[in-house]
């Protein structure tokens, strides 16, 4: 180990390597960061400061990245316990981009809890056996809120981007090639 | 100019994420990869003007951090 250079010892067991590796990013802008150890067990990370980075950060930046540790150990866990809402958010999101009728909504949905559709989870539970992709209420609850949220949203268009392009230029419109389709 | 040769533990660094790195760096060195007994051999030969050194080096393997996270 350089003089310059600490280092911190963080236990597999409690923090994933990916927790280790997205830590380690915030850092590498001001310090030269390098990993040692058994990924098994415990892996040594290494902090040395780049010039133009006062040593004395180095102690602080320590604590730092003990935080920054529990932070993205967190975001890990709160990312995997609610993957699948995300999922159907974003699956419901483009059905209705695409124009897909609530029943074809409900056909997806059904084969998305048969497997045919979303990644399971990682801790290798057999929720999705029980309840298709998500519990029933919950499905009504975020439906219940996206149309609040269409809703709200009626009206609030002041650069008139939702209109059609022939109710803002009719004269134009009129002038168009018979047969070309009307939204 | 003279080759150094660098190695990284392949359990804790990805050789894809090595390879992504070198490519990047490719106008400052020209860089050989291997794995090999659970080490990644990094072989890095100067471009003229790249001086491999310590900070070089710190640069690099920050950058092959950054690939993985």
């Amino acid at each position: 180990m350089n003089t310059n250079e600490k280092s911190v010892e963080i236990k597999v067991g409690l923090y994933s390597l990916e927790s280790i590796y997205k830590a380690c990013y915030h850092f590498l802008e001001k310090f030269y960061v390098r990993l040692d150890g058994d990924p098994k067990e415990a892996v040594m990370v290494y902090f040395r400061p780049k010039s133009g980075t006062p040593e004395k950060s180095l102690e602080e930046a320590l604590g730092d990245f003990q935080n920054e540790l529990i932070h993205q150990a967190l975001r890990a866990k709160v990312s995997a316990s609610n993957q699948k809402i995300r999922e159907y958010i974003v699956t419901q999101a483009l059905a209705a981009a695409e124009g897909v009728t609530p029943e074809m909504k409900g056909a997806l949905s059904g084969a998305e809890g048969m497997g045919g559709g979303s990644p399971s989870s990682k801790d290798g539970s057999d929720s999705e056996a029980s309840s298709p992709v998500l519990d029933e209420e919950l499905e009504k609850e975020i439906e219940k809120l996206l149309a609040e949220v269409e809703k709200s949203s009626e009206g609030d268009d002041p650069l008139k981007i939702s209109a059609p392009w022939e109710d803002k230029n009719p004269s134009s419109a009129a002038n168009a090639a018979p047969g070309t389709p009307k939204r | 100019m003279s080759e150094k040769k660098y190695l990284l533990d392949s359990s804790l660094y990805s050789k894809k994420a090595v390879e992504s790195a070198a490519t990047d760096f490719s106008e400052f060195a020209q860089f050989s990869i291997a794995e090999e007994n659970g080490k990644i051999e990094i072989f890095v030969r100067p471009e003229s003007g790249t001086e491999i050194n310590e900070e070089f080096w710190g640069e690099f393997s920050n950058h092959v951090l950054a690939q993985m996270a």
